[in-house]
């Protein structure tokens, strides 16, 4: 009997059955998850690790509590994503705290929300004054959002009738040195396009640049590994 | 194909971790006469009864060297502990073949089956 392969082994099991459980949980950002996600996510995570290293047990009672809690979590998901009244049962739903300029104390104690909490989210804003929020809703997972008062909101392009160019994403093209091919592709250009446009920038390889995107506004944007930065 | 892998990986991963985790109950069980522990054991109990002692003490190698061959296989599949009560069994029962103990050398002999027999449960 080896306890380092013992916990090697079972650090294998434990790592990978929660990496695939994770994923098939799905893509939620931490930034996203209500408190009940997140004390289950502690338990999985705990869970897993009591599976690596509490070599006095067997790994299969951690393993199958580690898939009760993910199936349970699981099944939940699909409860919510069915039922709208389910969702509201067991995720909750947004507060109201402030409306029309004025703070809902009643909400706030609802929730066990301090004034603290409130003005630091709303400084995590940028707003330092209270007199700029018309509503302020307290989302599931903790988040506020804010609407601003019309008279405080900044000025837009459309606001001022301005023309501007549409908006689109970055493409990769160059990373780390290397061509992405398939990216090339989706904005219809070739290697020989993306090569002639280096050597205008007096780049003779690929190899010297760590990264270029591309944006059908903005153009080829090029971050060479030499910064020349004095 | 491509979908098939991302499936396939996975799937593959759990079934492994489920064998290795499950196997034990199947790997516990001797491949050739060399490894039969519980064998060994009776053979012992007999022994003992009989107040052999230097046939014992043969027989107490033999399962500690079934043990050997036995516990690499399951240990990821046991619990530690249940590896040393069995290792303790064996320790004790040569102190026991030692002093010529018989009432001890049963107790031991018949505690290595049944912590045998909860092994992998």
């Amino acid at each position: 009997m080896n306890e380092g392969l013992m916990t090697f082994v079972r650090g294998l099991i434990g790592f990978f059955t929660l990496l695939i459980f994770t994923r098939i949980l799905g893509k939620q950002q931490v930034s996203q998850l209500t408190f009940f996600d997140y004390v289950v996510g502690i338990t999985i995570g705990s869970t897993a690790s009591s599976l690596t290293t509490d070599l006095t047990s067997r790994a299969w009672p951690h393993w199958v509590g580690l898939l009760t809690w993910t199936a349970l979590c699981f099944i939940l998901q699909l409860i919510t994503l069915k039922s709208k009244t389910a969702e509201k049962y067991l995720d909750g739903q947004p507060t109201i705290i402030i409306s029309n300029g004025k703070i809902l104390e009643k909400s706030m104690k609802k929730f066990r929300y301090t004034i603290g909490d409130l003005l630091s989210q709303l400084r995590d804003k940028g707003i330092f004054d209270l007199d700029d929020v018309a509503f302020a809703v307290l989302e599931k997972d903790g988040q506020l959002s804010i609407l601003k008062k019309s008279e405080c909101d900044p000025v837009t392009p459309k606001d001022l009738k301005l023309k501007v160019s549409p908006a689109s994403i970055d493409y990769e093209v160059i990373y780390d040195g290397s061509i992405i091919e398939e990216n090339l592709t989706t904005i219809n250009r070739n290697e020989r396009w993306l090569m002639n446009k280096l050597k205008r920038q007096g780049i003779s390889d690929t190899s010297e640049v760590f990264l270029a995107t591309y944006n059908a506004s903005s153009g080829l944007h090029i971050d060479l590994y030499k910064d020349h930065i004095k | 194909m491509k979908k098939f892998i991302s499936y396939a990986i996975p799937i593959i991963a759990l079934t492994a971790f489920l064998l290795l985790m499950l196997g034990g109950n199947y790997l516990k069980k001797p491949h050739n006469p060399s490894e039969d522990v519980v064998a060994f054991v009776e053979l012992s109990i007999e022994h003992v009864k009989g107040e052999k002692w230097d046939m014992l003490h043969e027989d107490i190698a033999s399962i500690d060297a079934a043990w050997k061959k036995i516990t690499p296989r399951i240990q990821f599949s046991v619990e530690r502990d249940e590896i040393y009560n069995i290792n303790l069994n064996i320790a004790r029962l040569r102190g026991s073949a030692d002093s010529e103990d018989k009432p001890s050398a049963l107790i031991e002999l018949n505690e290595i089956i049944e912590n045998w027999t909860e092994l992998t449960r």
